[in-house]
């Protein structure tokens, strides 16, 4: 199934389905009671930290990179910037911040030595080139791309990152939509109990 | 000062067993938890960092390639956990490290465990997933291994009526996962057990014949707990540390201590199944997703169970597609993936097996816990049999294995272990078979800490039963 069946039967949709499932939940005698769940947060709602100084272009360029926003992106959708996936670096909580001053100069180091110019002024295929190679180069960039891919995907400030890939949320169970689960047994056991002897 | 016959830290399976052991054995109990005590009205779905960091402690190992994370609160990981319930497989106990060193003590065989597992399931009513409760990546999972003849076995859970939400790891706002909360706490403090929380233990002192416990208490303000005994259970990152901060007051402390941390062999792997077996919908059901293989337990000790979850738990590893977009985890081609793949196309795995534990964790000068967890060639050796395994599934089924820079994948998050383990041997485990402290009596590891390696499958049961294997030696004291 291809995503826009998949948004024509389960998201688009998704809401339908969530109500769906939200009215049958109900119906079964009241079985669970609303949560009240900050998803309902708007999701331009959250605030974007910013970097202070010369390293915001550079840090800004490479969130673009690693999710591309309506600028790089050809369909124009919003990146990881829009997700206030800059937080991650910035917010003192995730080990980053002492090092953000440091991986704008390594971009910058490693853009002006291959392309004769800073980071943020490159063209985005150069701009993804260096950020291959800094990660080899800097184990710690590995990860704050990790987290800054999570931050986005994984709806960490606000919602725009969950609904660009279609996930439906909160919800009260998908037990009674039909495709949650196949019901019957698809394959042998190899124990009576579920664990081994 | 209190004074108890036996204080407890930390009330994950490790801490809230004993409680409950030792306090029905009649003797005075408190427990010092540094998390909150939540209950199902305080758990959000919600994967925001924020809700998170409210649930867990995370550790980066210090070259940045590992991350570790415990559930913090009343009741520990159970409250978070995915709630896979199972039993060790026999060999687990038999297994011998590099140097032919038998981790486990010869006197703890699965058959001396069985009788502390079932009281472990009789507590938390640990029940077999029906095949309704397999959710659909489970399901997938299991038809790609029927189609290679091979079996996969539905798991066990505390779980009752699920509503397959899809939000375990976030606590269980529904009350269907039967956590530590629901169980051993409240009869352990009906038995007469303090469970104290936002309790934050620094380090233990020598006191007489007893322990004093230096904690801060939910003000911040530095508190001391005395106890003929004391019972670490802290979990494998934090036990070691409380003892390495002890280093002042407990002289010749075990070299061990902090050692062999052993990650349980997880190794996530991200599979793209084919349009036959589509839509995959990795955020309808259990985080566990229901079924576990043991298909490829006896030639590789390894057993691999489907996961669901949110799309932060796919997008964030490193992984790349071979067969062309995405050439790397990031950018234009990795973005338009994972949207058009992510609801209908992946779903992820973790693989559990025996490896030597060949991490360390340490206190940096501020007494907070650091880890290492080395990629060793005999790590790297496992991790390609591990993947050889993944890709030998998905060649079967005209799937995709994605693959990781450096075919390292992801190894560790959520199960650590053995950094305080039991043993035979004196010189290598800091810690009796009994759980006792070797270089320090009266001080003895209940958690994940004291199991001294991998456990083939998910850890918790065997933290449990090996927990309420040594309360049974303590309440006998
Ligand atoms: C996301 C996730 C999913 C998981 N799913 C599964 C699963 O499906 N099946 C499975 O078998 N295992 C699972 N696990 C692993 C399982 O949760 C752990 O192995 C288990 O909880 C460890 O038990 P423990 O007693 O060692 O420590 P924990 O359960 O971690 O408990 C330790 C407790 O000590 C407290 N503490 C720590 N330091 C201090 C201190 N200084 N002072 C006071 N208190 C302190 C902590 O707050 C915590 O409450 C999962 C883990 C994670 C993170
Ligand atoms: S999937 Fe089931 S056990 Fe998990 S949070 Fe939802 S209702 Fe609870």
């Amino acid at each position: 199934m291809d995503r826009r069946n998949f948004l024509r039967t389960a998201g688009g949709g998704s809401l339908a389905m969530i109500l769906g499932a939200v009215a049958e939940s109900v119906a079964r005698a009241g079985e669970v009671a609303w949560v009240g769940t900050p998803f309902a947060r708007d999701p331009l709602a959250g605030s974007c930290l910013l970097p202070l100084g010369d390293v915001e272009r550079t840090l800004g360029a490479m969130l673009d990179t690693v999710v591309p926003g309506p600028t790089t992106d050809p369909e124009g959708t919003a990146g990881a910037l829009e997700a206030c996936s800059m937080n991650i670096l910035l917010d003192g909580s995730f080990p980053f911040r002492q090092y953000a001053d440091m991986f704008a100069l390594v971009l910058d180091g490693i853009a002006t030595d291959a392309h004769g110019a800073a980071f943020a002024d490159l063209p985005y295929d150069q701009r993804l080139q260096v950020l291959v190679t800094a990660q080899d180069q800097l184990p710690m960039l590995r990860l704050a791309f990790r987290a800054i891919r999570s931050a986005f995907f994984g709806g960490a400030y606000n919602g725009i990152g969950l609904r660009y890939v279609g996930y439906p949320g909160p919800n009260l169970g998908w037990r009674h939509v039909p495709e949650s689960s196949f019901r019957v047994a698809v394959c042998e056991e190899r124990t009576q109990t579920g664990w081994m002897p | 000062m209190d004074d108890r016959n036996v204080v407890i830290v930390g009330s994950g399976f490790g801490g809230a067993i004993p409680a409950l052991r030792l306090a029905q054995a009649g003797q005075t109990v408190l427990c010092l938890e540094q998390g909150e005590r939540l209950t199902e009205k305080d758990f959000v779905q919600d994967w925001s960092f924020k809700a998170q960091s409210r649930l867990f402690v995370t550790y980066t190992s210090k070259d940045y390639h590992v991350i570790l994370r415990y559930g913090r609160g009343l009741g520990g990981g159970s409250l978070t956990y995915a709630a896979a319930m199972l039993r060790s497989p026999s060999e687990v106990f038999e297994w011998r490290d590099r140097d032919g060193y038998r981790v486990w003590p010869a006197s703890v065989t699965r058959a001396v465990m069985d009788p502390f597992y079932e009281k472990v399931e009789a507590e938390m009513d640990i029940v077999r997933a029906s095949w309704a409760d397999v959710p659909r990546a489970g399901g997938i999972l299991g038809k790609m291994l029927a189609a290679m003849g091979k079996t996969a076995d539905r798991s066990m859970y505390p779980i009752h009526d699920c509503l397959q939400c899809g939000f375990c790891m976030c606590g269980c706002p529904f009350g269907r996962k039967k956590h530590l909360g629901f169980n051993y706490i409240p009869r352990a403090e009906a038995a007469g057990a303090e469970f104290r929380v936002k309790c934050r233990v620094h380090h233990l002192e020598p006191d007489g014949s007893g322990w004093k416990v230096a904690y801060f208490d939910p003000w911040n303000v530095q508190r001391m707990a005395r106890g003929e005994r004391v019972v670490l259970a802290a979990s494998a990152l934090e036990t070691p540390g409380i003892l390495l901060r002890s280093r002042p007051w407990m002289k010749d402390l075990h070299p061990q201590v902090g050692k062999n941390l052993n990650q349980n062999g997880d190794v996530a792997f991200l599979w793209r199944v084919p349009e036959s077996l589509a839509p995959t919908y990795p955020f309808m059901g259990r985080n566990n997703a229901g079924v576990i293989t043991y298909a490829f337990w006896d030639e590789h000790k390894i057993t691999i169970h489907p996961g669901a979850g949110p799309p932060a738990l796919v997008a964030a590893m490193d992984v790349f597609s071979e067969k062309g977009e995405p050439s790397a985890p990031m950018g234009v081609p990795f973005k338009h993936y994972v949207r058009d793949h992510y609801a209908t196309h992946l779903f992820p795995s973790l693989a559990i097996g025996l490896v030597d534990g060949e991490g360390t964790v340490t206190v940096d000068g501020n007494g907070v816990v650091q880890f290492d967890l080395p990629l060793t060639d005999r790590l790297k050796a496992y991790i390609a049999r591990v993947a050889g395994v993944g890709q030998q599934i998905a060649d079967a089924n005209g799937a995709e294995l994605l693959r990781t820079a450096g075919d390292n994948y992801e190894h560790g998050d959520a199960h650590p272990l053995a950094t305080c383990r039991i043993g035979d041997d004196g010189e290598r485990a800091p810690c009796t078979p009994d759980g006792e402290l070797r270089s320090h009596p009266g001080v003895f590891v209940s958690d994940g800490a004291s199991v001294p390696g991998g456990t083939g499958v998910n850890p918790a049961h065997t933290i449990a039963a090996n927990a309420e294997r040594i309360a049974a030696v303590l309440a006998a004291k």
